[in-house]
């Protein structure tokens, strides 16, 4: 056996052990088992696991993946000088793979100036219009912010949610739960007939997932691009012929808080692909 | 004074305007709940039944809702129709399944895809009375409290209902009596 050859197996060894994390519970092949017993799953699944074999292949392989194409619009955001005070986002932030890793986990949060829960979104523009003096993009679901929050979350790729009800954003997360238990809409259901009681079920042409939110922003291969985690609110809404809320309001984050705590132990999936 | 005439003749001239306005024109500009083809139907009102005790279960609605007995050739329409019905997409029903004709994809979309959701309907004849299966289409939570399933003549009260389906219900009276009548058929 010559030394290359050992190199090689050495290599492979350490990349395999490196490895071992990804075949731990991440709830894309194996569900994650929350330790509380109030939990309301027993197993926690990303919407991953119900996805089509060529669908969860689109979002494996990160060349295949067309959410990447957001990405890259999102990274020559973060660098492009905008606005009154001449600046970027990494002007402040510098290199987001070291900045911005983790903070995906963070939002939504509790912004004691508003006295109340701000989405990443919301943050991203509040950077826009506070430190670079630029105009906010303007929808949640515009090329542009679509772009920044997958550029951003994407450095959280890979880390496990865990989100703590803490004494300041209970009240949020508290708020959150009633409207997911809540029947709403002229076919009067709440999140948990669909999302909870029925996951793994067909309904129709659909399988049913957990409603979980790590893979947001989502790209969809019924719309050919990305799509908020507020507009799935509002798509979700509409399907039971209810009155959905505005993308950023604080129903909708609070909402978010909530779920996001539902799919503790799963991990950061941006830009997932999902039919 | 002149210029309150004249108010006053605006005023008159535009109540007229609005009365002697065609009712077709009125109605045109109220949007459907749900479906502009499907609109006139489906926008429909509740219509008054009593409820009695059932056999099986404890409540059935066992006269008509339109007096009438229903077209169960209709009421298999409604049953798959993503709009109206649409039960299939929790509902398998293997006598539904039959239709589909093997390699014709416009039989599979309109009569296939099932969903695993609610029980299966075959046989569903024999478990219920005809006024059973009329509640349970008309308000099934007066059976199952927590179910799922939507009650499909009912026009309220709803949490957050989308404006243009208030006060309206999701199979008229007629569609209603249709579907019973199909699922009369399960036997
Ligand atoms: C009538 C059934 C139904 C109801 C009620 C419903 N949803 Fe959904 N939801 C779906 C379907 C179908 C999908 C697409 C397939 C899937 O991922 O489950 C979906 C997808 C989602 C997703 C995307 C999951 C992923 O991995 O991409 C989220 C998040 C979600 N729903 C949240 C909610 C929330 C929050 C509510 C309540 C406000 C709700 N849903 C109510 C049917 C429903
Ligand atoms: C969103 C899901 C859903 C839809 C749509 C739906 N159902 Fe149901 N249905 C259920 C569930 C679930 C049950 C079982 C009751 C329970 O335990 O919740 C049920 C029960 C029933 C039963 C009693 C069956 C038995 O064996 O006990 C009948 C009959 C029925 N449904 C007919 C219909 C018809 C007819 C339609 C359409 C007009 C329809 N359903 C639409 C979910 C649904």
């Amino acid at each position: 056996m010559g030394r290359k050859t050992l190199i090689a197996l050495g290599g492979a060894f350490l990349l395999s052990a490196l490895a071992t994390p990804v075949l731990a519970a991440d709830g894309k092949t194996k569900p994650v088992i929350p330790k509380d017993k109030d939990f309301p799953l027993s197993e926690v699944w990303s919407g991953y696991h119900f996805a089509k074999k060529e669908t969860q292949a689109a979002q494996d392989d990160e060349f295949d993946n067309p959410g990447m194409l957001w990405y890259a619009e999102g990274e020559a955001l973060w660098n492009k000088v905008e606005g009154a005070a001449g600046k970027s986002c990494a002007s402040c932030h510098k290199d987001a793979a070291a900045s911005m890793k983790g903070v995906a986990l963070k939002y939504p949060m509790y912004y004691k100036p508003w006295k109340k829960l701000i989405s990443l979104e919301q943050r991203i523009n509040l950077c826009r219009t506070e430190k670079m003096k630029a105009k906010p993009f303007k929808d949640f679901d515009s090329k542009e912010m679509l772009g920044m929050m997958i550029y951003v979350k994407r450095q959280s790729h890979g880390m496990p949610i865990n989100v703590k009800v803490t004494a300041e954003n209970k009240p949020f997360w508290e708020a959150g739960k009633k409207f997911y238990y809540e029947r709403r809409g002229m076919m009067d259901m709440s999140c948990a007939h669909c999302h909870e009681n029925n996951y793994g079920n067909l309904l129709r042409m659909n399988t049913l997932s957990q409603g979980q939110s790590n893979g947001f922003p989502v790209y969809r291969l019924k719309w050919q691009k990305p799509g908020s985690l507020h507009r799935r609110f509002r798509g979700c809404n509409k399907q039971v012929r209810a009155k959905p809320f505005k993308k950023g309001s604080d129903v909708y984050n609070n909402l978010e808080l909530y779920l996001a705590w539902r799919g503790n132990g799963l991990t950061v999936e941006t830009p997932a692909v999902r039919n | 004074m002149q210029r309150t005439y004249l108010a006053l003749g605006a005023a008159l001239l535009s109540v007229f305007a609005l009365s002697s306005m065609p009712a077709t024109a009125q109605a045109k500009k109220a949007k459907p709940c749900y479906s502009k083809t499907l609109a006139e139907e489906a926008d429909a009102k509740q219509a008054k039944y009593k409820i009695s005790k059932g056999k099986n279960i404890d409540v059935a609605i066992n006269e008509s809702l339109t007096g009438k007995p229903g077209d169960p050739k209709k009421g298999l329409e409604w049953i798959v129709n993503r709009k109206l019905g649409n039960c299939i997409a929790c509902h398998k029903v293997e006598a539904i399944l039959k239709l589909v004709k093997p390699g014709d994809l416009k039989s599979q979309a309109k009569y296939g895809f099932h969903g695993e959701v609610g029980p299966e309907l075959d046989g569903v004849a024999s478990r219920y009375t005809e006024g059973e299966l009329r509640m349970l289409i008309v308000d099934p939570k007066k059976v199952f409290p927590d179910t799922i399933m939507p009650a499909f003549h009912k026009d309220g009260p709803f949490v957050r209902i989308k404006e243009n389906c208030k006060g309206k219900v999701m199979l008229s009276p007629s569609r209603v009596e249709d579907v019973v009548a199909y699922l009369k058929t399960l036997k």
